[in-house]
């Protein structure tokens, strides 16, 4: 799953403190206390979002009403998920632990380590 | 001139030959010291480069004479430019390196310092709500079926085991997988392992950066381990090792990477002797010579003049 973008992550953010679904006109009011957004960009973004699964919207009245298809903990979740299958750039922020081992090793290593921890415990 | 060919020539050799010198399998016995080594043998090479530059672009005999002959001297080399063409391509020569390889290496290191921060910054965020924090453990835990351990280095760092390799893991095992994650973290390994990638970035095709990058990451894990094995005990560092990497999908791993495992595991089962004494003397000697060498060979000409008695340094007669 791609990171969100700048806005999309701010458009993500109105809608997890809510809590509750918000129109494009709530979600633009909201953001515009800080900064001067058009309609049409917020717009824009709810539905890509709402197009890359990130929201869901049902319709009510005349206009579409926008909420988040996963809590923000379950979001943050499936972005680290992400770190432990890719690699990439990711690899360069963190130190994995594991070292990748052929199968055909692994039980010869398995072997190995019992009878060091036999010798150790005798 | 004889300065800057032999700053250079130093630096070649180096460049090429180095990897050869650290690459031998001394370095597995004393990681801290190998890690030295590649990360002064990287710095010297850098260091030559930039001062065979600056050498060309004043002449050592002004050098001699102190600061103000210096900028006579910089008057007199652009004067000098203009009348002898031999004169002209030192001096582009100079410049070419010098502010060639200054500028190189800080354009691609702001890059990656800014990518890797703002990576950082989104794992942590990601951490602090998606991962729920165990005191007990002193490290996040993640809801995951794939087993993992892994360690977010910078300001607010932090450790995160998955639950699948709660599960997998012996409380031993997991001791130790703690350990290693927070040596690294206490090491600050990033920084030496994030410098190398920036110098191989920065200078692609060096096999003194290329060999280098490699070699300090696998380093850092080695000493990683050995930290571990000193906090806990290194047969358990060598199977939570074999525990984790048995459960991974094979199509994940790296034949590289393979071998790099299977030779931690062995290594922590069967450690070979510290290097001794006299190798680890004459090793750090190296060490030390790599960065000071060049320095005093473009600097000697001033060293020797002072020495002699001929001149002052400017502001010496303070003293």
């Amino acid at each position: 799953m791609r990171p969100f973008g700048e806005l999309e992550a701010a458009v993500m953010d109105v809608l997890w403190r809510r809590g509750t679904p918000a129109t494009v006109r709530e979600v633009l009011e909201e953001l515009n206390t800080t900064r001067s957004l058009a309609y049409t960009t917020v717009m824009t973004v709810c539905s890509n979002l709402a197009g890359k699964g990130a929201l869901r919207r049902e319709m009510e009245g005349r206009g579409w009403r926008y909420s988040p298809t996963r809590t923000r903990a379950e979001h943050s979740a499936v972005q680290l998920r992400d770190v432990l299958g890719a690699a990439g750039d990711r690899d360069e922020v963190l130190m994995h632990f594991v070292a990748d081992l052929d199968p055909e090793s692994v039980a010869s290593l398995r072997s190995a380590v019992e009878a060091a921890r036999q010798a150790k415990n005798a | 001139m004889t300065t800057a060919v032999g700053l250079l020539a130093f630096a070649a050799v180096m460049a090429v030959l180095a990897p050869r010198a650290l690459g031998a399998g001394w370095s597995a016995r004393s990681p801290r010291l190998a890690l030295a080594a590649w990360l002064a043998a990287s710095a010297g090479v850098l260091v030559s480069v930039v001062l065979a530059g600056l050498t060309l672009l004043v002449p050592a005999t002004a050098v001699s004479q102190g600061l103000a002959a210096i900028l006579d001297a910089c008057a007199m080399t652009i004067a000098g430019v203009y009348r002898s063409p031999g004169q002209l391509a030192a001096v582009l020569t100079g410049v070419a390196l010098t502010a060639g390889t200054l500028l190189r290496l800080g354009w691609v290191a702001v890059g990656d310092m800014r990518r890797t921060r703002r990576e950082r910054h989104r794992l942590h965020a990601a951490i602090a709500t998606g991962a729920r924090t165990e005191p007990s453990l002193g490290a996040a835990v993640l809801d995951s079926d794939r087993p993992a351990a892994f360690c977010l280095p910078g300001r607010r760092r932090s450790v995160v085991v998955t639950t699948a390799a709660l599960d997998a893991l012996t409380g031993d095992e997991l001791a130790a997988v703690l350990a290693h994650e927070r040596a690294h973290l206490r090491g600050r390994h990033h920084l030496a392992a994030g410098a190398v990638r920036t110098l191989e970035r920065a200078f692609p095709g060096v096999p003194l950066f290329t060999q280098g990058r490699a070699e300090v990451e696998r380093l850092v894990e080695l000493l990683a381990d050995d930290a571990a094995a000193r906090r806990v005990d290194r047969v358990e560092v060598a199977s939570a090792l074999v525990t984790l990497a048995g459960m991974r999908a094979p199509a994940a791993a790296l034949p590289a990477a393979q071998g790099a495992g299977a030779f931690r595991v062995t290594r922590l089962l069967r450690p070979g002797a510290p290097l001794g004494l006299l190798a680890r003397l004459s090793a750090g000697f190296a060490v030390v010579a790599v960065v000071t060498g060049p320095v005093a060979l473009a600097t000697w000409p001033l060293a020797d003049a002072v020495a002699s008695g001929l001149c002052l340094l400017p502001g010496a007669d303070w003293v």
